[in-house]
């Protein structure tokens, strides 16, 4: 019997760790034109960032660096806004999430209109599109691919709640997205991933025997 | 929520909840280079964004309409009287300024993929298809393509660039004649400048052409020769003088290698010169079409600049298309995979960056390029994946594959680290 691990990570032992602590003054500093302090501040958090960002918005998308690079920079401008009722990280999560989360909506938005136009034969998709749903999203691999069929939504409250383990109320605190709003998005998120996953082991069981067939 | 799978008679958690996990497990993206990279990019543009708020306070003190007429008066008239009765030259102010802002724009296919500013000691290379304009206080350096310079000094009363190899073509027009200095450093001659237009070439080994259209520049040779003065419409050329030469060259390239820090291109650059194996069969360039090659060339050179200037999605679309058509000569195509395979490994994408490598290899599997490859990815095995065994198993088919190559104590090395005891020498 393997059974596989499906606990979300636990957010409290970083609001409650020395770190959050530590990061406060860093960026307490990092404000005041300590710039040993920016960097340091980049250096422990730049790595998870980028990667929620990539998240949402594709691991190949050449504006994940971008978006993660204005994140810091509206922070360390914004460091006086900081209330310190959350972690520096949750706070910079918040940042990157609103701001990738904006870049995908406005794309989605326009491969949307795009595909309106290829409708009535104008434009570049005019002649038939063939392209993924989501083209703009890069999949770097098959368990990625999963969130390419996502709305940019229900991307993010999947990866922050499901993945990051943050609260319905932490993620609408974050991203100005009322709770039942959320809660839909990510049950929409879930069905869609088991459709998906459905759908490809669907092809994979069709593909087997044409596979047995070549191999005798 | 859990079903069973009736094959296995496992439990299975749903779906979603499987993706979930995997994407917990996943590991960061960043490497070290790309990290290094966004660090460097994030702390220029803080700083840049702080020297901006210092020019301007964003304070929230209300002026009235008075208030704001009354301080421009005094300005104003503080500033006539400093004009009419203070000593003070104001380009001795000038000069008193530590660095010119010098701002450059790379040009490819007439069109800027990228733009910033120069510190000194600073080495630019515009490639095979890139032009780079420099843009300083009283002058402009034109960089041609295939050119390389470092930029020495960019004092306001003195400007000093070393041309290592290529052409620069330079408009140099001070306001103060005598005052400012410019002067052109090449491994044969030195070329000083008072005031003048000229261009300034350097060939592969080392001789230096200058060429006035304008003015006078005084050239001494670096060995043995004459101080000269070339007049406008003029022409002189210094040949280099060789074992001397040959000394500065190594120590040269050495220095520009230590310059070149965590720099993804200079690093990609490094990787690219410890991996290239000589041609084992000459004779198949020749064959070669020579327009095919300029072709080819020129793209791989254009998809570079598209790297350089970190759009890799672009870059990898051009390099795909050039990599799956079947008219191009195997090592070009094979050099489009390597490449892509080093933006893929840039981004942190190593499986997506091995299985490149791997077609690189499987593309030209008893070429020289097709053994770089594999030595690349045997590197890549070793550097970012846990798997020593793996990056064991690569070395040793690169061993076997190319046992006259020149990565084979490389390879050997790689293997002593590893554990195999029998490779250490």
């Amino acid at each position: 019997m393997s059974k596989l691990p499906h606990t979300p990570r636990d957010p409290l032992p970083d609001l409650l760790s020395a770190h959050a602590e530590e990061d406060r003054a860093l960026l307490a500093r990092a404000a005041s034109g300590d710039e040993a302090a920016v960097r340091k501040l980049y250096r422990s958090h730049v790595g998870k960032l980028q990667r929620h960002a990539a998240r949402i918005l594709g691991v190949t998308d050449p504006d994940v660096e971008d978006v993660v690079q204005q994140a810091f920079l509206a922070a360390l401008d914004g460091a006086a806004k900081f209330d310190g009722r959350s972690s520096v990280q949750t706070w910079l999560f918040g940042i990157v999430t609103r701001r990738a989360l904006d870049a995908a909506r406005a794309r989605y938005r326009r491969r949307r209109f795009s595909r309106v136009w290829a409708s009535l034969g104008l434009g570049m998709g005019a002649g038939g599109d063939q392209s993924p749903p989501d083209h703009a999203y890069q999949a770097a691999n098959e368990v990625e691919q999963m969130l390419s069929s996502l709305s940019p939504l229900q991307r993010v409250v999947f990866v922050m709640h499901d993945i990051e383990g943050y609260t319905f109320s932490e993620i609408s605190g974050l991203t100005d997205v009322g709770i039942s709003t959320l809660h839909g998005r990510l049950l929409a998120a879930r069905k869609c991933i088991d459709a998906t996953v459905t759908q490809h082991a669907q092809t994979d069981n069709a593909a087997r025997p044409a596979r047995g067939q070549d191999d005798a | 929520m859990h079903r069973q799978d009736p094959s296995e008679g496992l439990i299975l958690a749903p779906a979603w909840e499987r993706v979930a996990w995997a994407l917990r497990e996943e590991p960061q993206l960043l490497d070290d280079v790309a990290r290094a990279r966004m660090e460097r990019n994030l702390v220029d543009a803080w700083r840049a964004r702080s020297a901006r708020a210092v020019a301007l306070p964003s304070g929230k003190l209300q002026f009235s309409r008075a208030m704001l007429i009354a301080s421009a008066l005094a300005s104003a008239a503080f500033g006539a009287l400093c004009v009419m009765f203070l000593p003070t030259d104001r380009h001795e102010l000038a000069a008193n300024a530590t660095e010119v802002p010098a701002r450059f724009d790379l040009v490819i296919d007439d069109g800027s993929v990228q733009s910033g500013y120069l510190t000194e000691g600073q080495v630019i290379e515009s490639g095979r298809h890139g032009r780079i304009e420099v843009a300083l206080e009283q002058s402009r350096v034109d960089i041609a393509p295939d050119s390389r310079v470092r930029f020495e000094r960019l004092g306001r009363s003195e400007l000093r660039l070393s041309l290592i190899t290529g052409r620069v073509e330079v408009a140099f027009h001070p306001e103060r004649v005598g005052e400012q200095h410019m002067s052109i450093e090449t491994r044969s001659a030195r070329v000083l400048v008072v005031g003048t237009q000229f261009s300034v070439d350097v060939d592969g080994q080392g001789n230096t052409k200058v060429s006035v259209s304008e003015g006078t520049v005084q050239v001494v040779p670096r060995g043995q020769g004459e101080t000269r003065f070339v007049r406008a419409h003029e022409q002189i050329e210094v040949p280099i003088q060789a074992p001397q030469e040959r000394e500065r060259e190594v120590s040269e390239v050495i220095k520009s290698r230590l310059r070149a820090g965590s720099d993804v291109s200079a690093t990609r650059e490094r990787a690219g010169a410890e991996a290239v194996e000589p041609e084992a069969t000459p004779l198949e360039g020749r064959v070669m079409r020579r327009a095919q090659h300029t072709r080819a060339d020129g793209e791989l050179e254009s998809a570079r600049g598209l790297l350089l200037a970190g759009r890799h999605a672009a870059a990898r679309e051009r390099l795909h298309r050039l990599a799956r058509s079947e008219t191009q000569p195997t090592s070009t195509r094979v050099e489009a995979l390597v490449l892509i395979a080093e933006s893929y490994t840039s981004q942190g994408q190593i499986p997506r960056a091995a299985d490149t490598y791997r077609d690189a290899v499987n593309l030209a599997p008893h070429h020289p390029s097709g053994y770089n490859a594999l030595f690349a990815l045997a590197r890549l095995n070793e550097r970012y994946t846990d798997d020593r065994s793996a990056a064991g198993v690569v070395y040793r088919e690169y061993l076997e594959r190319a046992p006259r190559g020149a990565l084979v104590s490389q390879a050997r090395e790689a293997l002593c680290r590893l554990g195999d005891a029998s490779s250490c020498e």
